[in-house]
């Protein structure tokens, strides 16, 4: 069964992503990895032992990710596959328990993001350091299993919770009719508005326990609270997800509707659900770390902004799809690292004398993703 | 006066070719019913007509818009029911009637369609753990309730009851005496 269901979502996603470019996936993956080791191996000072650590701490941060998908529940099933079509169905008129069924769904999501990610990055990190880091292959086989373990645990359990019905369509005035259904559609849809907490929350814990207890992220992260105000803008990618999960624009299609004002609506949505998520990301982190709270908060902003400006122009009203093409991952990683990595370096070196220039870049971060957002009300979405 | 003006109509999905040079012509107050076997390209004529695909050569109008050019003036003034496309599930019926009526600007008078269609105490659930037949009558609601001169319905009749069935084609009937038109695709006979 889980050879068929390998099978499946191959083809699945060879469709969707047009073959080729969904198959050069790890190779993008692997080029990067390679590409980023080499650097490191001839041009740092970092030891194998840490750069073994650090593909260790990847892997176990892509186990947190994969094991997130729990989330996705009967409820992306149902709205998003179609509850027909795919094997992992075929409880409904075969005589397979729907407990194997799912069992071997997630062994197959497993493999399939072993090949896809764990894999080509292993081998960039193998390669430049002449395998001399092969023993840290194990500790990252261990980080990923227990971080998919740990955090599928978490999103399943909490799929039992009742949704929350705190949120009726309506109720929210600012909210236009599109934005309004994605929003209810998060809080109703199983694990309630719990699952982007636990998403972030989940992520944010992994990266808090690295910081304060690994070695080689204190060095890369001399100001964990900037620095971490920055990655929100990545994490909130989840949020972005969410709100796209539960419909396509097939759903408005005999209504009207255009597909930029449901991508407009989509940002109203994400932007009244991922800003105020920032600042409390950011508040309760100030519990385990303090220090620059404010200008944190200001990155924050800034890069969830951006981010937004960068999801819908890159990757439209199907983020959970297109991210796993090959031109479309680069673009994203590539317009996200604009404005991440120079935030990140800076927060590296950050002291009082750099304030001005992390809020210049905070302040371009803001127009670049104002001008990507008015490019996109120009531009027709696909 | 031709509310439906189609001329040389032609869509391709690939080597499948879908539309071959339709042409057509409708008129206000008319009910015309387009029948065909599975496969034949009826969905697809009805989603080039209405804005919901784009055509590879010929003309359309509908109601003197092209559903290329202008497909969200289009859909403003005509009722659309497409096969198998289902209300959002997280919304209750009510709250469903609200989200079209807030997107179409207009209000809905939900206890002419309650009464109509049987939906009594159906509304307040969520549309997801509604029948597939009461579904379809919300559906069939929001194609009519904000009184478009011309509605477009596929497969219209699919998994309703008997009596809800002869409702239906009365609205249709209603629909065409108040003047307005009604372009039916179908593969039942009896319907078309």
């Amino acid at each position: 069964m889980i050879r068929k269901m390998i099978k499946e979502e191959w083809r699945r996603n060879s469709r969707l992503y047009r073959g080729r470019s969904f198959a050069l996936f790890p190779a993008v993956i692997f080029l990067f990895s390679l590409g980023w080791n080499y650097m490191v191996v001839n041009f740092s000072t970092l030891s194998y032992p840490m750069i073994g650590n650090s593909l260790a701490a990847i892997a176990g941060l892509m186990g947190v990710a994969v094991g997130l998908s729990g989330f996705s529940g009967k409820d992306a099933f149902r709205n998003v596959l179609g509850d027909t079509n795919y094997i992992v169905f075929s409880s409904h008129t075969l005589p397979v328990s729907k407990r194997k069924l799912y069992l071997e769904f997630f062994i197959k999501d497993t493999f399939f993001y072993m090949f896809l990610v764990i894999i080509p990055l292993s081998l960039g990190f193998l390669i430049p350091t002449g395998f001399a880091i092969l023993p840290s292959l194990l500790d990252a086989a261990a980080l990923f299993t227990l971080g998919l373990m740990s955090s599928a645990l978490v999103a399943l359990s909490s799929l039992t919770l009742p949704s929350l019905n705190i949120v009726n369509y309506g109720n929210i005035d600012v909210l236009d009719p599109v934005a309004d259904k994605s929003v209810v559609d998060i809080f109703r849809s199983s694990g309630g508005f719990l699952k982007i907490l636990f998403s972030l929350g989940v992520l944010s814990f992994f990266y808090w326990i690295m910081v304060l207890n690994f070695p080689l992220a204190s060095i890369f992260l001399e100001n964990p609270l900037l620095s971490f105000s920055i990655l929100i803008g990545l994490i909130n990618l989840s949020i972005y997800n969410w709100l796209n999960k539960f419909d396509s624009l097939e759903t408005y299609s005999y209504i009207p509707l255009d597909s930029l004002s449901i991508a407009h609506s989509k940002q109203i949505a994400y932007l009244s659900l991922a800003l105020p998520v920032s600042f409390v990301m950011v508040l309760a982190s100030t519990l385990v770390y303090q220090g620059h709270i404010l200008l944190s908060l200001v990155t924050a902003a800034s890069t969830t902004v951006y981010g937004m400006a960068v999801a819908v122009r890159v990757l439209g009203l199907s983020p959970n799809e297109s991210l796993f093409h090959a031109d479309i991952f680069l673009k994203y990683i590539l317009g996200m690292g604009a404005v991440t990595v120079p935030l990140l370096y800076m927060s590296i070196i950050y002291s009082e004398r750099f304030l001005f220039h992390v809020l210049a870049v905070c302040g371009l971060g803001l127009m670049a993703g104002s001008f990507v957002l008015l490019r996109t009300q120009r531009d027709e979405l696909s | 006066m031709a509310v439906i003006d189609v001329d040389g109509l032609e869509k391709s999905f690939g080597d499948v070719n879908a539309l071959n040079g339709v042409e057509l012509e409708v008129k206000k107050g008319e009910i015309v019913g387009v029948l065909g076997p599975n496969g034949a390209g009826k969905s697809s004529l009805m989603k080039a007509l209405t804005g919901q695909l784009e055509y590879d050569s010929g003309n359309v109008s509908v109601l003197g818009r092209d559903p290329v050019k202008e497909p969200v003036e289009v859909k403003k003034r005509i009722g659309a029911l497409p096969e198998r496309e289902d209300p959002p599930s997280f919304l209750t019926g009510s709250e469903y009637f609200e989200f079209v009526s807030d997107v179409r600007e207009t209000d809905i008078e939900s206890d002419r369609w309650i009464e109509k269609l049987n939906l009594k105490g159906k509304l307040d659930k969520m549309t997801q753990d509604l029948s597939k037949g009461e579904r379809q009558k919300l559906m069939i609601s929001q194609a009519f309730f904000h009184d478009p001169d011309l509605v477009f319905v596929d497969e219209p009749l699919v998994n309703l009851d008997q009596v809800i069935q002869e409702r239906v084609k009365e609205l249709f009937e209603e629909k065409r005496e108040d003047g307005g038109t009604i372009f039916l695709c179908t593969h039942v006979i009896s319907l078309a």
